[in-house]
């Protein structure tokens, strides 16, 4: 019997999936959301967290990309 | 979305009709890919159904994909009818109407319709760069208005009596605005549509007030299409009486002449309407109509992602606004830098990457309009970086299938899932093989798994 799942797959590159999944480990048991780990690049989760997901994603983004200051505000 | 897209949503019959018109057969000549041109003018003369093996021969196997998107494009057009042929055989002729007109425009006609033997005064015709400034100015405000930099609409001619033409529900229509009455807001399509080719622009709105039009006026859409399209066949200045109008065209006219497309002047005691630049972008076909745009280029952007932008316009500074960051502005230049945050901020309100660069490009200053590439390599790239950067994830809702019976299940289904073009992924090693496919074929894809096994 062939058994089907409803989901979201998420397509990104290695190390994003490595956050996503400790953002999952994280998470107590009970709220955890990879459903299953596809392969390197693909994950397969709830629908319920995407928005979170993307959410978190940004910040992280932000929190590691490198912002030079304005010339004017060194001065 | 220009105005060869839009014909092609159009039903079959109006589309037929349309072509009974030169004006609506030669726009759409014009704005056709070169290969479907070229199958235009082979078919022109050919009185006969031409049979589809030897269409099929046109072209050479290196070249199918472009052979084919040509001939797809000319049969969503209604270009080309299929007809069998006197030996049986399935083949292809041009739009009976089409050709007439076509063939019309090649060997008799010349493409002036300044047949009029009426002309004003000389002296009374707007000189041609009075036409260009009040072009500009009448468009320009209705793109700040979009924008929101001012508060009033383009102004209606007091020459021309007639209703006011309906900014407001035209933009809303065409989906550049949203919102109640004072706040009204751009959308994210209007912040695209800002950065689009004035012949992209114009289509967009007339699609739409054509639309509104036909149930406003009862109009039918054939006769304000040919109006407009004729009017871009003309030459710049080329003037004409407006009590020869009918009603329904003194309406459009006065309608368009506020959008900048006509400029009306008095002369003789009568009301004309001159021509302008804008309204030849009509019927220029969409291809290479960004360079000719009669706007020289004015921005500069260097290695160091500053944009330096020769220009007085408000229009162009709120338009560099939205992904640059403004340094300083004099009175003729504008000067500003791409950073993360500005074209991040873009690429939030719905802008693309490639159509930040594209503007860029579009508008080049003819001093580094020859340099290639005209937008430095570094910057186009670091601005694809940062859209990439922002697109990190991708997300679908899909179905995961697992356990199949047996391996030919499984590459029976991947290849269902394929033609639906509802295949995400597979993975053929993992037991009978898993496969993910998109939520919308999941109905399909169960009644197919169910039939095969």
């Amino acid at each position: 019997m062939v058994s089907a799942i409803r989901g979201v797959l998420l397509q990104c590159d290695v190390p994003t999936k490595e956050f996503i999944i400790s953002l999952n480990e994280g998470k107590p048991t009970n709220e955890r959301f990879i459903i299953h780990d596809l392969d390197d690049t693909r994950l397969f989760v709830q629908p319920s967290v995407v928005n979170w997901l993307e959410q978190r994603l940004k910040q992280f983004n932000e929190e590691n990309t490198y912002q030079p200051p304005r010339r004017e505000d060194t001065k | 979305m220009d105005f060869v897209f839009w014909l092609e949503a159009l039903p079959a019959a109006t589309v037929g009709k349309l072509y009974g018109s030169q004006w609506a057969c030669q726009a759409v000549l014009r704005s056709l890919p070169p290969l479907a041109k070229q199958y235009v003018a082979r078919m022109l003369f050919v009185d006969t159904p031409i049979p589809s093996r030897i269409i099929q021969l046109w072209a050479t196997a290196a070249a199918a994909s472009k052979h084919l998107a040509a001939l797809e494009r000319l049969k969503r057009l209604q270009l080309l009818v299929s007809a069998p042929t006197s030996s049986k055989e399935q083949g292809y002729s041009l739009h009976p109407a089409f050709r007439e007109q076509l063939q019309g425009a090649v060997t008799t006609r010349a493409g002036a319709s300044d047949d009029n033997a009426e002309r004003p005064d000389a002296s009374d015709v707007p000189s041609r760069p009075q036409l260009s400034d009040y072009a500009q100015d009448q468009w320009e405000t209705m793109l700040l208005y979009l924008v929101g930099t001012v508060d009033r609409l383009p102004p209606a001619s007091p020459l021309l009596k007639g209703t006011r033409l309906p900014v407001d529900s035209i933009l809303e229509g065409a989906g550049l605005m949203a919102g109640q009455k004072r706040e009204r807001r751009i959308t994210d399509a209007g912040f695209q549509f800002l950065l689009l080719d004035t012949y992209s622009q114009l289509w967009r709105l007339l699609r739409e007030y054509i639309a509104s039009g036909e149930e406003v006026s009862g109009a039918p859409l054939g006769a304000i299409l040919n109006f407009l399209l004729q009017l871009g066949f003309r030459k710049v200045g080329s003037a004409f009486r407006v009590d020869a109008l009918s009603a329904v065209e003194r309406t459009i006219a006065a309608d368009v002449a506020q959008l900048g497309l006509l400029m009306p002047f008095m002369s003789g005691g009568n009301v004309w309407v001159a021509t302008t630049r804008l309204a030849l972008a009509l019927a220029a076909g969409g291809a290479g109509q960004a360079k000719r745009d009669g706007n020289e280029g004015f921005i500069v952007v260097e290695t160091n992602y500053r944009v330096y932008a020769y220009t007085t316009s408000q229009l162009q500074t709120a338009i560099l606004r939205l992904f640059t960051r403004c340094e300083c502005i004099l009175p003729n230049l504008f000067v500003g830098v791409l950073t993360r945050e500005s074209v991040v901020g873009a690429l939030a309100s719905g802008l693309s990457a490639d159509q930040i660069v594209g503007y860029l490009r579009q508008h080049a200053h003819p001093h580094v309009a020859a340099r290639s590439p005209v937008v430095p390599e570094v910057v186009a790239d670091q601005v694809r970086l940062w859209q990439a950067d922002t697109q990190r994830v991708r997300h679908d809702r899909a179905v995961l299938y697992d356990d199949f019976p047996a391996k030919e299940v499984f590459v029976k289904s991947c290849q269902k899932a394929r033609e639906l073009g509802a295949w995400l992924w597979e993975d053929a090693k993992a037991g009978m093989g898993r496969l993910a496919v998109l939520e919308s074929g999941h109905d399909k894809m169960r009644e197919y798994i169910r039939s095969i096994k």
